[in-house]
């Protein structure tokens, strides 16, 4: 060995000797440190949104297809118009019972055979109601493509809803609403949804008592006719993603859907009445088993198209909508102790939507808790308490990290394209504008939205508790409440 | 599509006829293509601490999870619900970070933290830009050594842990039912409790027992690191020997318990503010990577979860007794249970509703099941395994409970093995030897104000 390669050979080893000493050198822990590890700033990030193929068939029912190989998978996620608004009062809570009939069996299939054809093809599919529409999804190994669309064909085309499960759907219906007057969250959901939306069908889905009642009108006929005034090809929104070739799904679907006759939908329009005074109702349920008091504060807010959401929503993430840390947790959980989650939220619908906080405490702590919600948002709006750059820059840096992440399966992307399109009437990339319109805000903007947007005076508060312990806390301060003991 | 059903019904007949052989030859085919590999790199630091690494450079992000194999299981008595105080309380802050600084940190850099606690682990995970690893790694290497606990945020953590409780298992009826059955299946163990422990206990718990059982498992040895996302292995190999390389491994004691002796049904009946009644039923089982587990599992799809199962078809829709059924099985490092429920659809039917299914489990022990139920619990098994290898955070969730459980990351396939040969014998087979009556401990859930007869 030369004594030049001598050298080298001692220097590389010497050099890893010090690596590997410094690599396992104790590592002191400091302020300096993290901050020197947290520094940095995220880009806005851009969603990519896939190539898709659109097509509309000759009955107007809309297909979108995404092709993505990447595993053998396929996806559909579908969006009828319409939803709880269509429905009247004398048949609140027809919309869940008529899709629970379709997934359950259908003209060709019996309730058994249609179980058992899902789960040897491995297919899951399901409905849900939405205010403004309902949604379907379903999923299956790309070699069951076939079996999927045309078990969803035969759903959407061909319900039963004279067959022999409609009795058993309707004892299952009625045990369960009469279940959830017995829980704490749903007799939340009933007399805040009551209280708010008053008679709108927006509160149906929520109303057991209304729902109880107008069971005995959810026949197989009234069913058909449901069915028939809002189901049609018209009115549908397909979308197919995964392991599939557009054209020959284009196909498949004009094969499946084609004979599905076009009919008139009449979409309601049911204005929500915006309640404006400042109300400040405190509506105690009794539950006399219960041992926390379960609350949620809220009025009434604004449509699907309020203008200053984006900037509403970093203001409210600010306020409790940003887990722990947003200022109702940090007030209520890390500094008082009394919650063990806190959160608020704004609901836009097309005919009005609710701003609304929800948390549980012991019942001994819930007139503090409704005060310090009140101080909070208060706070921020009389700009005693404003809302910091730093506070605005963290949530938008938190979610240029993390928004693609909800994007990253193209059947969420695709969703969101349909979504955007064709049920909110929005650009296809909405997605992208959200992106840069909240990168773009100023912390006095979002400061003057939540200022201008809040009413710590209009709340609406439903407590559902043990009355005894709850009530006498409101009378030591004067307080009017109204009592509620359900039956 | 009546015609594509009876094709399939059809084929499945012909597979019968041409007997086992022919059917696994199928699946074998078909699960070859499909059967997903979990992708990771492994590496071990001198002080026994653990360290899995799956790639994803879809997204510039990582999740780093810290697990540690410790949960409720390791509680002794009066300290019930400790493992999971003790989650909060890491939340608190370090000698070096003060009180909800770690929250704040993780959020300054755009990211997201929370924990979780199991009954035989506890994980801690940041989600974070992949740029931010060495924060996570430098936070929670922090906290495995230098929690600091004040005592007066301690005293209001302790409060907000009992208002989880009040709001998970007091104000449900299920789980506050649960509690009491449980207690009597496991009774003197420390699975007679749920994971949040019992009130009294959160009551008394205090500041020495927090330090005492903080000291005593969370050490490097008995701890994992799973990271997954955009980082490079021997970037994660040179921050964890960085952060943890100093830490020094240290004994783990565990307690010791086994399910008490049974030699009849145990009963339980529990009056609740409830229209419907619940019946809650607990068998023990295996460990969780005992090869019966699969069986097992299958068993509980084709017995009550399916909805084409045994139980749903005959009790739920041709003879109209039940509202829903179900089951989940708790699958542990040590023998575990699985929880079967049935909602009757009145209180009148609870003892029929009981004995209906126990004919159905008989008449499985007796006759057996079918190649159709079998291949349907195949069918769906694989469809779950493709999609979940959709996600990495998923993947290194299984990985990680091989590991925590079992120091054995390739668990998962050794299970899709068996599932690949699992036959209708062994599923009869699990069904005769773990859910036998006299090893059962029932709930009967009843409307307050009515008496069963």
């Amino acid at each position: 060995m030369s004594n030049k390669l001598f050298y080298y050979c001692s220097l590389v080893i010497l050099i890893l000797v010090v690596m590997s000493v410094s690599a396992a050198a104790k590592v002191e822990f400091s302020q300096e440190l993290y901050k020197e590890l947290a520094q940095g700033k995220n880009k806005a990030p851009y969603i990519k949104l896939p190539d898709y193929k659109r097509i509309e068939l000759d009955n107007k029912l809309v297909l979108y297809v995404v092709e993505d190989d990447s595993y053998p998978t396929v996806e559909v996620t579908g969006y009828i118009e319409g939803g709880q608004r269509q429905e009247k009062k004398e048949i609140a809570g027809i919309s869940k019972f008529m899709f629970e009939m379709m997934n359950t069996g259908t003209q060709n299939y019996g309730q058994q055979e249609l179980a058992k054809y899902k789960e040897l093809h491995g297919i899951d599919f399901g409905f849900s109601v939405k205010k403004d529409y309902y949604k379907f999804s379903g999923s299956a190994l790309s070699s069951d493509k076939k079996d999927l669309l045309s078990l969803i064909a035969d759903i959407l085309q061909h319900p039963d809803f004279k067959a022999d499960y409609y009795q058993r759907i309707k004892q299952e219906t009625k045990r369960g609403l009469a279940q959830a007057k017995t829980r704490q969250g749903s007799l939340l959901d009933m007399y805040f949804a009551k209280n708010i939306y008053h008679n709108h069908p927006y509160s149906f889905a929520n109303n057991y008592d209304l729902r109880l009642q107008t069971l005995a009108n959810i026949t197989p006929q009234s069913l058909k006719q449901f069915y028939q005034q809002n189901i049609a090809p018209n009115n549908v929104i397909l979308g197919v993603v995964g392991d599939v070739d557009a054209d020959k799904i284009e196909k498949l679907v004009k094969d499946e859907f084609a004979s599905w006759s076009e009919k008139e939908v009449k979409l309601k329009e049911r204005q929500l009445k915006m309640d404006t005074s400042p109300q400040n109702k405190i509506l105690v349920v009794n539950k006399p088993d219960a041992t926390q008091a379960k609350i949620r504060m809220g009025y009434n807010f604004y449509r699907s198209g309020f203008e200053d959401r984006i900037a509403f929503k970093m203001a409210n993430r600010v306020y409790g909508g940003g887990s722990f840390s947003s200022r109702l947790m940090k007030n209520l959980r890390s500094d008082k102790g009394y919650v063990y989650s806190i959160y608020s939220r704004p609901e836009y619908n097309r005919w009005g939507g609710i701003y609304y906080v929800n948390t549980e405490v012991k019942p001994n702590r819930v007139h503090q808790t409704i005060k310090a919600i009140k101080e909070e948002m208060s706070a921020i709006k009389t700009a005693k308490n404003k809302i910091t750059k730093k506070e605005l820059e963290e949530n938008i840096n938190l979610y240029n990290a993390l928004l693609p992440k909800s994007y990253q399966q193209q059947v969420d992307i695709l969703g969101q394209i349909i979504y955007n399109a064709e049920i909110r009437g929005r650009q296809v990339d909405y997605v992208n504008q959200f992106i840069t319109e909240y990168n773009q805000l100023t912390a006095s903007e979002v400061q003057q939205t939540f200022a201008q947007h809040t009413y710590p005076q209009r709340f609406l508060t439903v407590i559902v508790a043990n009355k005894k312990e709850v009530v006498p806390q409101f009378k030591a301060q004067g307080i009017d409440i109204e009592v509620v003991n359900p039956n | 599509m009546k015609k594509k059903l009876k094709i399939i019904i059809l084929l499945s007949l012909l597979l019968i006829s041409l007997g086992n052989g022919a059917t696994l030859a199928q699946k074998e085919t078909t699960s070859e293509v499909f059967i997903p590999e979990i992708n990771y790199t492994e590496f071990k630091l001198d002080n026994g601490l653990e360290i899995y690494v799956l790639e994803d450079h879809q997204l510039p992000l990582v999740n780093f999870s810290v697990w540690y194999k410790v949960g409720s299981i390791d509680e002794r008595d009066g300290i019930s619900g400790i493992s999971h105080l003790l989650e909060h309380t890491m939340f608190l802050g370090t000698e070096t970070l003060n009180k909800g600084q770690i929250h704040n940190l993780v959020k300054s850099v755009g990211g997201s933290n929370n924990a979780g606690t199991f009954y035989d682990y506890t994980k801690y995970y940041e989600e974070l830009p992949s740029s931010k690893l060495e924060l996570a790694m430098a936070i929670e290497s922090d906290r495995m050594r230098n929690l600091a606990i004040n005592p007066q945020e301690f005293r209001r953590e302790k409060k907000v842990v009992k208002q989880e409780r009040r709001k998970r298992v007091e104000n449900s009826v299920f789980w506050s039912s649960l509690e009491e059955v449980q207690s009597k299946a496991w009774a003197n163990t420390p699975l007679e409790h749920q994971i949040i422990g019992w009130m009294e206990d959160l009551n008394q718990i205090d500041l020495q027992n927090m330090k005492d059982y903080y000291r005593q498992y969370y050490a490097p040895n008995n701890a994992a690191l799973v990271v997954s996302g955009d980082v490079k292995p021997q970037q994660v190999k040179r921050l964890a020997q960085k952060y943890y390389g100093d830490y020094q491994a240290q004994k783990i004691e565990r307690i010791q318990f086994a399910k008490p002796q049974q030699k009849k049904e145990q009963e339980v009946t529990v009056r609740k503010v409830t229209r419907v009644p619940f019946i809650q039923m607990i068998y023990p089982i295996p460990a969780a990577n005992d090869e019966d587990i699969i069986a097992i599992k299958a068993l509980m799809d084709i017995l009550v979860n399916n909805s084409s199962s045994r139980v749903k078809e005959h009790l739920k829709q041709k003879q109209r007794l039940i509202l829903e059924a179900g089951s989940n099985v708790q699958g542990l490092r040590k023998e575990g249970f699985a929880l079967l429920y049935l909602i009757p659809t009145s209180e009148q039917l609870v003892d029929r509703v009981r004995n209906s299914f126990d004919h159905q489990l008989q008449r499985i022990k007796r006759k057996g099941i079918t190649k159709e139920e079998l291949e349907i619990v195949k069918k769906n098994s694989l469809k779950t395994m493709i999609f979940n290898q959709r996600d990495t955070g998923t993947k290194a969730n299984i990985l990680a409970q091989g590991v925590v459980r079992f120091d054995n990351p390739e668990l998962y396939k050794e299970q899709l093995s068996t599932l690949k040969n699992l036959t209708e014998a062994d599923i009869v087979a699990a069904a005769k030897k773990y859910f036998k009556q006299q090893d059962r401990t029932i709930g009967y859930i009843l409307p307050k104000q009515i008496v069963r007869q």
